[in-house]
């Protein structure tokens, strides 16, 4: 009888190293950070778009100031973003990685800079390179 | 009937074995022709067709090209699905034929078709043209053009690319297309600034027609330039002599001393009121090579071609141009699929050759007779020359599915040699030990034909094991389908060759007395008594041999909902691509600096060996897609670990923001473009009427797919609003100032997009003349809106003055699957669950959202070709077991045995099952196949036991009892360890050598069928003596049995 409870043992052992083999399969995939979050602005239905330092180095994203002419506030055109609603925007920043959207209007381009009178003041810093997307990270492309 | 072949081979030996030589010889030398790919082609034949429609809008392409078309095409006979993408001016139509249409047919009722619809769609859209057939993986090379030299710029490139190297390869047999990407056409542009027209009195219309009308060729049918006038001929005398005006303008200079007459009656020279620049055309699309700028060539085939002789052939080509191309350079690796071809091809070949080395290695120690073993051997070549021979005079390509089913069939090739041989062996020895007065050749045909019926049967249903993967459709069909081809083909062969060369060759070699010697192997006595230990320990007590078998199945019963699913397994290739998209509405010089810094980056991952991005279309295409589509290519070293490459690249892909962005291979990329027109593991198409609700379905669900654990990259496919600048003439305004709608749009066009006037032609290439603005003009909404319109009383007027321009949102585009506008959401897997039971979830989710009326979901991608593959297996698999059953039965004769026999099958998927889990825990497709035929070989080797022990009761007269199973058992077990021993020793190499090109699909495969033969054999040796003494006693005679 000794030897059978010991071969059953030894079977049921068996079964139990397996089955715990099983268990252990559960992660395969990578953890990998996100590069970019977004928070929501509260009463608007536009969000704070967050970057890591690796993204931002990655997109290089460059910046520049908002300029006081005779004919408006001025960005270069390569600042702005067309909304299929017409509306134009820009990316702004006050805090290092931190990027939303703020609306300029009403805009008329010449000579390669876009000039308005509603929208951020002067010397406020705009995003000129990189807008397109930092607006896909806001939109939801590429989660 | 098998009397007369085994007959006739013995007597016409020397005719057998001659005909079995050339057969080798002849066989060689064909095989060595055949096309080597590394998988069937396995996409339905397909039809696309393309028609360009300048100037029309998403919407408006829909509805003016697409449908009319789509309605005409949708009744063609063999059309399985027609699948159509509408984007700004341009309709793509793709219609996808049921597997085994001829598509040179299908391509002629399609074009017959498109001639009825072609004269009702807008005379501005380019007649329809149907593209260069392609295959599934019809991409062939990539090839990166730099400059290098200062002189050379991209338009010169452009040029020698198209007229010297494009040409040059499009000569290359089986090259279907080589679309240019990056292609800037060197084109001389009449720039004109409408302010500078007006102070010089000159409208655009003049400019115009004055440039058409210099060129020889027009492009303006109601230029007078169109008409090119015909020199004519004079006769003088006897003799005739043609006139040829030969066109004088080939340079800039010549074009801009052209005169133009103002409204004043001066007369300027053309360079006064325009500026005459070299300059390309508005670009649809760019590339990217390595980190900078660059074209980029990529070589398509036609299906029939053969990848690896077409990339020969380009690589031929491309040596042959070198000399020519100085200053340029070149990189024809960007992406090479041949390399994975000739990797995978390499290394399952030599896994086979090691498995045959190791098998012919076996039996030279456990039949230690040369003779036998020669013969034995010599039937592995011979059969798997006929069988390659059968699928070379098919028109089949060597593929390693071919290959794989050909591993699996080498145990059962030499198997059937063994019993012919060692049967006529044990014959000639008793026959001469007793002195029998019959000829050689009478007992070696009476040997044969004794163990015929085994052999035949053994070889019949292992036909019948796999027939249910002859039923397989689709994707899975291709795939499979040519592997259990060879398989049985390769056993058929083998059935002949035991039936006519294996006699032949014992007859030759036997004929002499001293050839009998029975030496036998040293390995043979000891296994011979353990096992007889073992067994005469086991046949009292069952019970330990009754309680393993139950401890198997239940291990294998609880191990099963632990597998997971997968359709096809990652293939090793080392080239990968990802694509890397911006949200619509994004622009071209955007596209281009994030595709540089992203190679950029890559390139510095080592092992990286070169990068290179195609953005947007080309011209004479397949890419249907808009300028914020790009892909990025990488060729990775094979010195790199494969994995941890992988690895890498996937976290720097994920680390740029705001991009749709994934990484995958070629084949996989395929494979799933193949199933259901996209990308991704999942997808999840959404039908429905209005654009609106279906993306408001599409983001309900993205979102609620996007928390299943597992799922990653999920995303409404990219169908936005982009942003439009739309011009509606006011009549009234118009009115006002003599203005037709037609005037406005025309002068509008020609200021924005430019228009061709004509050509020049110089050193038998063709340059483009076209009328258009400078940048300046056209930078922004501010320019359009104050773009200066000529007016009939020489006035200008701005457009914003005559026309409302406003802002509106229009689709990027919009796709139709048989005729009903959808929209996909699609997510990947990231490998923590495996694709079943994420799908589950998935499933779940759809049943619980909510479709409005004429909206539903379908769910497509690789899960569902698996359940549809598995549902057809799981159908035939009943009927296969049936006719296996009944072959058993007409084997054994008696119903007993052949239940016997057949239950004891079961216990091999046990340890199929096992053995997957042990593996890796998936079972994909490839294991399920393994399946199939384990148990054919399973059942071949139970009957070897059961029938020997009918053949020791029937013809020999052993009593039924404890002696007559071990007897009969002793007397077995060499062969049947030999038959497991083939089979699996030539599976041993695949396994050792693991996940490697080549081996992905059969490595499941082998695992599968080596688990299921240990523990078949182990039963077959352990358990069916006991069932056999328990349950094989015929009615008449119960004895009871002491136990």
């Amino acid at each position: 009888m000794r030897a059978s409870t010991r071969r059953t043992a030894g079977v049921a052992a068996l079964a139990l190293a397996l089955i715990l083999t099983a268990c252990g399969r559960g992660d395969g995939g990578l953890e990998l950070e996100p590069p970019a979050t977004k928070v929501k602005i509260e009463g608007t239905d536009r969000y704070v778009v967050h970057v890591t330092e690796k993204a931002a180095e990655r997109l290089d994203i460059n910046t520049t100031e908002v300029s006081e002419t005779e004919q408006g506030l001025a960005v270069p055109s390569a600042a702005v973003i067309l909304e299929p609603d017409g509306r134009f925007w820009v990316y702004v920043t006050d805090e290092p990685l931190a990027y939303h959207r703020e609306e300029i209007s009403p805009v008329r381009e010449e000579g390669g800079w876009a000039y308005y009178e509603n929208g951020p003041g002067p010397g406020t810093t705009v995003v000129i390179e990189s807008v397109a997307e930092l607006w896909g990270e806001e939109t939801g492309v590429g989660k | 009937m098998l009397r007369w072949l085994v007959g006739s081979s013995l007597k016409f030996r020397f005719i057998v074995v001659a005909a079995a030589s050339a057969l080798m010889f002849f066989g060689v030398q064909q095989l060595q022709h055949t096309s080597i790919d590394v998988f069937p082609e396995f996409a339905p034949p397909r039809v696309e067709i393309q028609t360009p429609a300048i100037g029309l809008s998403a919407s408006e392409v829909e509805s003016l090209v697409t449908i009319p078309l789509e309605q005409t095409l949708n009744g063609v006979p063999g059309l399985d699905v027609i699948r159509s993408k509408s984007l700004e001016q341009l309709s793509s139509i793709e219609m996808i034929f049921e597997p085994g249409t001829d598509l040179l047919t299908a391509r002629q009722l399609v074009s017959e078709r498109i001639a009825s619809i072609s004269p009702t769609l807008p005379t501005w859209a380019s007649p329809p043209f149907i593209i260069q057939p392609l295959s599934a993986t019809s991409r062939v090379l990539k090839i990166g053009l730099v400059p290098e030299d200062p002189e050379i710029d991209m338009m010169d490139l452009s040029m020698t690319a198209y007229w010297k190297i494009r040409a040059r390869l499009l000569r290359v047999p089986g090259v279907a297309n080589v679309p240019i990407w990056g292609e800037r056409l060197d084109m001389l542009q009449v720039q004109v600034d409408p302010n500078h027209l007006r102070a010089n009195g000159v409208t655009m219309e003049n400019v115009m027609t004055t440039t058409a009308d210099a060129l020889e060729s027009g492009l303006f049918q109601f230029s007078e330039g169109h008409i090119i006038g015909r020199g004519g001929w004079i006769e003088q005398g006897d003799s005739r002599m043609p006139i040829r005006l030969v066109e004088p303008i080939v340079t800039v200079e010549d074009l801009a001393a052209i005169p133009i007459i103002n409204d004043r009656n001066q007369t300027l020279r053309l360079d006064d009121v325009a500026e005459l620049v070299r300059d390309h055309q508005p670009l649809i699309g760019d590339a990217v090579i390595n980190d900078g700028e660059g074209l980029m060539l990529i070589v398509e085939k036609l299906p029939w071609a053969n990848t690896l002789d077409v990339t020969r052939g380009i690589e031929e080509a491309m040596a042959e141009l070198e000399p020519g191309l100085d200053g340029i350079y070149v990189d024809s690796e960007l992406f090479r699929p041949a390399t994975f071809i000739e990797d995978a091809i390499e290394n399952l070949s030599f896994s086979i050759f090691l498995g045959a080395m190791l098998m012919i290695f076996m039996l030279g120690a456990f039949l230690y007779e040369w003779r036998t073993a020669l013969i034995s051997v010599t039937a592995i070549p011979l059969s798997l020359v006929a069988a390659g021979l059968v699928l070379h005079l098919t028109g089949a390509t060597i593929n390693t599915m071919i290959l794989a089913g050909m591993v699996i069939a080498l145990g059962d090739i030499v198997d059937d040699a063994i019993i012919d041989i060692e049967n006529v062996v044990r014959r000639l020895r008793i026959h001469r030990k007793e002195g029998g007065v019959r000829s050689t050749a009478r007992v070696i045909l009476d040997a044969s034909l004794e163990v015929r019926s085994a052999i035949v049967y053994a070889t019949l249903i292992e036909i019948a094991a796999v027939l249910p993967i002859f039923f397989l459709t689709g994707l899975s069909g291709s795939f499979f389908r040519p592997l259990v081809t060879a398989y049985a083909l390769a056993l058929g062969a083998s059935m002949l060759v035991a039936l006519t060369v294996t006699p032949a060759l014992s007859y030759i070699f036997f004929r002499n007395e001293g050839t009998l010697q029975h030496r036998e192997s040293p390995l043979v006595p000891p296994l011979k008594r353990g096992y007889e230990w073992v067994l005469e320990r086991i046949i009292p007590n069952p019970r330990w041999a009754y309680g393993g078998v139950a401890v198997m199945t239940v291990i294998g019963i609880a191990v099963t909902p632990f597998l997971g699913q997968t359709l096809l397994p990652d293939f090793k290739e080392r080239d990968f691509l990802m694509h890397w998209l911006l949200k619509p509405g994004a622009g071209h010089t955007e596209m281009v600096r994030i595709s540089e810094m992203a190679n950029a980056e890559l390139l510095t991952i080592p092992g990286v060996r070169n990068a290179g991005s195609h953005i947007g279309q080309a011209l004479l295409m397949d890419e249907v897609v808009g300028i914020e589509f790009g892909e990025n290519w990488i060729s990775v070293s094979p010195d790199v670990d494969y994995d941890e490459t992988v690895d890498t690249v996937q976290e720097v892909v994920n680390g740029y923001p705001g991009l749709f962005r994934d990484v995958l291979t070629y084949l996989k990329e395929r494979i799933r473009e193949v199933l259901t027109g996209g990308s991704e593991a999942i997808t999840i198409r959404i039908y429905g009427p209005d654009l609106q609700g279906l993306r408001d379905v599409a983001s309900e669900i993205n979102e609620k797919i996007g928390v299943i654990p597992g799922v990653i990259e999920n995303h409404v496919e990219f169908q936005a609003d982009i942003p439009q600048i739309r011009v509606e003439v006011d009549l009234e305004k118009a009115k006002a100032f003599g203005l037709k709608p037609g005037d406005v749009r025309r002068a509008a066009s020609y200021m924005v997009a430019g228009e061709e006037v004509g050509d020049i032609f110089s050193a038998g290439r063709a340059y483009d003349v076209q009328l258009w603005t400078p940048l300046e003009l056209r930078a922004s909404l501010t320019d359009i809106e104050n773009l200066l319109l000529d007016t009939p009383t020489g006035a200008q007027v701005h457009l914003e003055d005559v026309a409302d321009i406003t802002i509106v949102g229009v689709p990027n585009i919009i796709h139709h699957e048989d005729l009903a506008r959808n929209l996909d959401v699609g997510a990947n897997i990231d490998g923590s669950r495996d694709l079943g039971s994420t799908v589950e979830d998935v499933e779940d989710v759809l049943e619980g959202v909510e479709f409005p009326a004429e909206f539903h979901a379908e769910l497509l991608g690789e899960f569902t070709e698996r359940q549809e593959a598995t549902r057809v297996l799981y159908l035939f698999a009943g009927i296969a077991a049936f006719a296996v059953f009944l072959l058993l039965q007409a084997s054994y004769n008696s119903w007993r045995l052949a239940t016997l026999s057949f239950l004891t099958l079961p216990i091999a998927l046990v340890g199929g099952v096992i053995a997957a889990f042990i593996a890796g825990g998936e079972l994909s497709l490839g294991s399920l196949i393994g399946f199939f035929t384990v148990l054919g070989i399973v059942a071949r080797n139970g009957i070897m036991l059961v029938s020997h022990y009918q053949h020791l009761e029937n013809e020999e007269g052993v009593p039924f009892g404890v002696e007559l199973v071990l007897q009969g058992a002793r007397e077995r077990v060499v062969p049947i360890l030999m038959t497991v021993f083939t089979t699996g020793l030539a599976l041993i190499p695949l396994i050792i050598r693991g996940e490697i090109p080549g081996q992905e699909i059969e490595l499941p495969m082998g695992y599968v069928i080596l688990g299921g033969l240990i523990t078949a054999t182990l039963l077959n040796l352990f358990v069916v003596p006991s069932l056999y003494l328990q349950f094989a006693k015929r009615r008449e005679d119960r004895v009871p049995v002491s136990v």
